[in-house]
C-alpha cells in the first residue's frame, strides 16, 4: 500500500522557514495561518557540550489517523489512490470535531505550531496535503531539470528547502525519494524518528546524528 | 503557555440537549413510579405537560446551539447524509433527533390521552441515557486529547444532565401539582401519593448527585487544568455536593415537594453541570509539551 509522507534530515534543517514560505505561498494561506512549522527544541547542556535542532511539524500522515475517524461529513478523508489524508473543503462543516482528536494540533486549530488550522474566513479547517494538486500522480522523485514534471513532482516545501533537508515519496516504494533518503542514513548509522503520540502511527520521519544533538521529540 | 478558548455553543448544547432529554426521563419515571392506582392522574397529567414542554423547549434551543456552533443551518444537513459514518459527532445529532422526535411525541401524546404509557416512558429514560453518553463519548473518542480518555466523562455528563433534569422536573411538575391540589383541599390521598412519588425522585437525584460528585473528582484527579484548577476544584465537585445536599433536605422535608428546594437544587447542578463541561476544555489538550513555550 502506498505511503506517501516527508522524510526530514534534522541534521541539515537550519530552521529557516523557507518551507514554511513556500507552503503558505503555494496553497495560498492567509496572514496567521500556517499548515507547517519549524518549532525549535531549545537548547540543553552547558557551553561547550550544548545540542539543539529544529522540527518542522506538519500532519504527520498517520496510519491510524483519528481526524478520519471522527469526522462527521466525511470531509477528512483518505486519498484511496495514494493514501495521503486530506480534507474535502467543500464537506468540511468547521465542526472542528477533528482538532481535539488530533495530537498534533490544539483544540482551536489556531496556535502555532497546531498542524490543522481553522480557516474563520472560509469556516473549514486546513492542513498539509503534501501538495497533492501537484503530486497526486508523481512517484515522489523530484526532476531538477524539469519542476513542472508532473511525474515527478515533489511538495514546494520539498524543493525550495535552502538545506535540501526535506524529501518525499512513498515510504513502500524503495525507489521513492523518502525511501531513499531512510536507507543513506540507516547505512550511515544515523537515528530514524517518529513523534509517536496516542498510537497514531505517523508517517512522517525525523533523521538525526547522535553527533549532532540527542532525539527530544518536541522538546521539554 | 497558550490561552485555551472554551467551545460554549458546544458545551451549551450538550448540556441543553441532555437536560431536555433527562426531563422526559423523569417524566417517564413518575409514570412507572407514580402508577398503581394512586389515584392522581388528572393532576399528574398537568404536570406532566408541563415538565414535557420545558424539555421539548431546552431540546430546540440546544439545537438552535447547534446549528449557531456550525454556523449555517446547511452544515447540519451535511451531518444528517453522514449519519452513518461512525463519528462520536455523528452519534450524538443522531440521538438528539430521536430525542426531539420523541419530546414531540411526548408532547401529542400527553395532550390526548394524559399520560405516556409504559413503551413511551421507558423509551424517554434510555434516549435520555443514551443522549448524556454520546455527548461524553464525543469527547473520550478524541485520541488527540489524553485528559479526555476518561470513562468519568460520559458518567459525569450522564449524571450531571439527569440531576439538573430531575431538579427541573420536581419544580415545574411539583408546581402543577400543588396548583392542582389548591383547587380541591379534600384530596389527602393525591398529597399522600405525591409526596412519597417525589420522594422516591429525590432518592434518585441523590444517588445521581453522588456520582455526577465521583465522577467530577476521578475527572479531576487525572487531568490537570493548570492555573484554572482553582475554577474546576470549586466549580464542578462542589457544587455536585451541594446538589446532594439539597437532596438530603429535600428528603428530611414533610412533604416531598419542595418548589424553592428544587429551583436550589437545580440552580447548583446546573452550575456544577456546566462547569464540569467547560472544565474540559481547560485541561492540556495535546502532547504535554508541543503548545509550552
Amino acid at each position: 500500500m502506498t505511503k506517501r509522507t516527508l522524510v526530514i534530515d534534522l541534521d541539515r534543517c537550519s530552521g529557516c522557514d523557507s518551507c514554511v514560505v513556500a507552503c503558505k505561498f503555494e496553497n495560498g494561506i492567509g496572514l496567521g495561518n500556517y499548515w507547517n512549522h519549524v518549532k525549535p527544541v531549545n537548547p540543553v547542556g552547558t557551553h561547550p557540550d550544548i545540542d539543539m535542532y529544529w522540527v518542522p511539524l506538519q500532519c504527520q500522515q498517520c496510519e491510524n489517523s483519528p481526524c478520519v475517524g471522527v469526522c462527521p461529513t466525511g470531509a477528512s478523508y483518505r486519498d484511496p489512490d495514494n493514501n495521503v489524508v486530506l480534507i474535502n473543503k467543500e464537506e468540511c462543516i468547521g465542526c472542528k470535531t477533528c482538532l481535539p482528536a488530533c495530537p498534533y494540533s490544539d483544540s482551536e486549530g489556531a496556535v502555532r505550531p497546531s498542524v490543522r488550522w481553522f480557516n474563520v474566513e472560509e469556516n473549514v479547517v486546513e492542513k498539509c496535503t503534501l501538495c497533492n494538486h501537484l503530486t497526486a500522480t508523481s512517484d515522489g522523485i523530484e526532476n531538477t531539470a524539469d519542476t513542472t514534471d508532473a511525474t515527478h513532482a515533489v511538495p514546494p516545501c520539498v524543493h525550495n528547502c535552502s538545506c535540501g533537508a526535506r524529501s518525499f515519496g512513498d515510504l513502500d516504494d524503495p525507489n521513492s525519494g523518502a525511501s531513499q533518503a531512510l536507507a543513506q542514513a540507516e547505512s550511515e548509522g544515523r537515528k530514524v524518528c517518529t513523534i509517536e503520540a496516542e498510537g497514531v502511527m505517523p508517517a512522517a520521519r525525523y533523521i538525526l546524528s547522535e553527533g549532532i544533538a540527542t532525539w527530544r521529540g518536541l522538546g521539554d | 503557555m497558550i490561552k485555551t478558548t472554551i467551545q460554549w455553543l458546544s458545551v451549551l448544547f450538550e448540556l441543553f440537549a441532555a437536560t431536555g432529554s433527562g426531563i422526559l426521563a423523569f417524566v417517564g419515571i413518575s409514570e412507572f413510579v407514580g402508577s398503581g392506582g394512586l389515584g392522581f392522574d388528572g393532576l399528574r397529567s398537568k404536570a406532566h405537560l408541563g415538565a414535557t414542554v420545558v424539555a421539548l423547549a431546552l431540546v430546540v434551543f440546544g439545537g438552535l446551539l447547534y446549528v449557531a456552533r456550525l454556523g449555517n443551518p446547511t452544515q447540519v444537513m451535511a451531518i444528517t447524509r453522514n449519519v452513518s459514518s461512525g463519528s462520536p459527532a455523528s452519534w450524538e445529532f443522531l440521538i438528539y433527533l430521536l430525542v426531539l422526535v420523541c419530546a414531540v411525541i411526548c408532547l401529542l401524546v400527553l395532550r390526548r390521552e394524559g399520560r405516556l404509557g409504559g413503551v413511551l416512558s421507558a423509551l424517554c429514560i434510555l434516549l435520555a441515557l443514551a443522549m448524556g453518553c454520546s455527548t461524553g463519548y464525543y469527547h473520550m473518542a478524541m485520541i488527540g486529547t489524553p485528559a479526555w480518555h476518561s470513562p468519568a466523562i460520559p458518567l459525569g455528563f450522564t449524571a450531571g444532565a439527569l440531576l439538573v433534569s430531575g431538579f427541573i422536573y420536581l419544580a415545574v411538575a411539583g408546581c402543577g401539582l400543588e396548583k392542582g391540589l389548591e383547587k380541591d383541599a379534600k384530596k389527602s390521598s393525591e398529597e399522600d401519593s405525591k409526596a412519597s412519588t417525589s420522594k422516591i425522585m429525590v432518592w434518585i437525584l441523590a444517588v445521581l448527585a453522588i456520582a455526577t460528585t465521583a465522577a467530577a473528582l476521578f475527572f479531576g484527579a487525572s487531568a490537570s487544568f493548570g492555573q484554572d484548577a482553582l475554577l474546576y476544584w470549586i466549580a464542578a465537585p462542589a457544587v455536585g455536593g451541594v446538589s446532594f445536599a439539597v437532596a438530603i433536605v429535600m428528603l428530611k422535608c414533610a412533604r416531598g415537594v419542595s418548589r424553592r428546594w428544587a429551583f436550589i437544587g437545580a440552580s447548583f447542578s446546573l452550575i456544577g453541570a456546566l462547569a464540569f463541561r467547560a472544565s474540559l476544555w481547560l485541561v492540556d489538550s495535546t502532547i504535554p509539551t508541543l503548545f509550552r513555550g
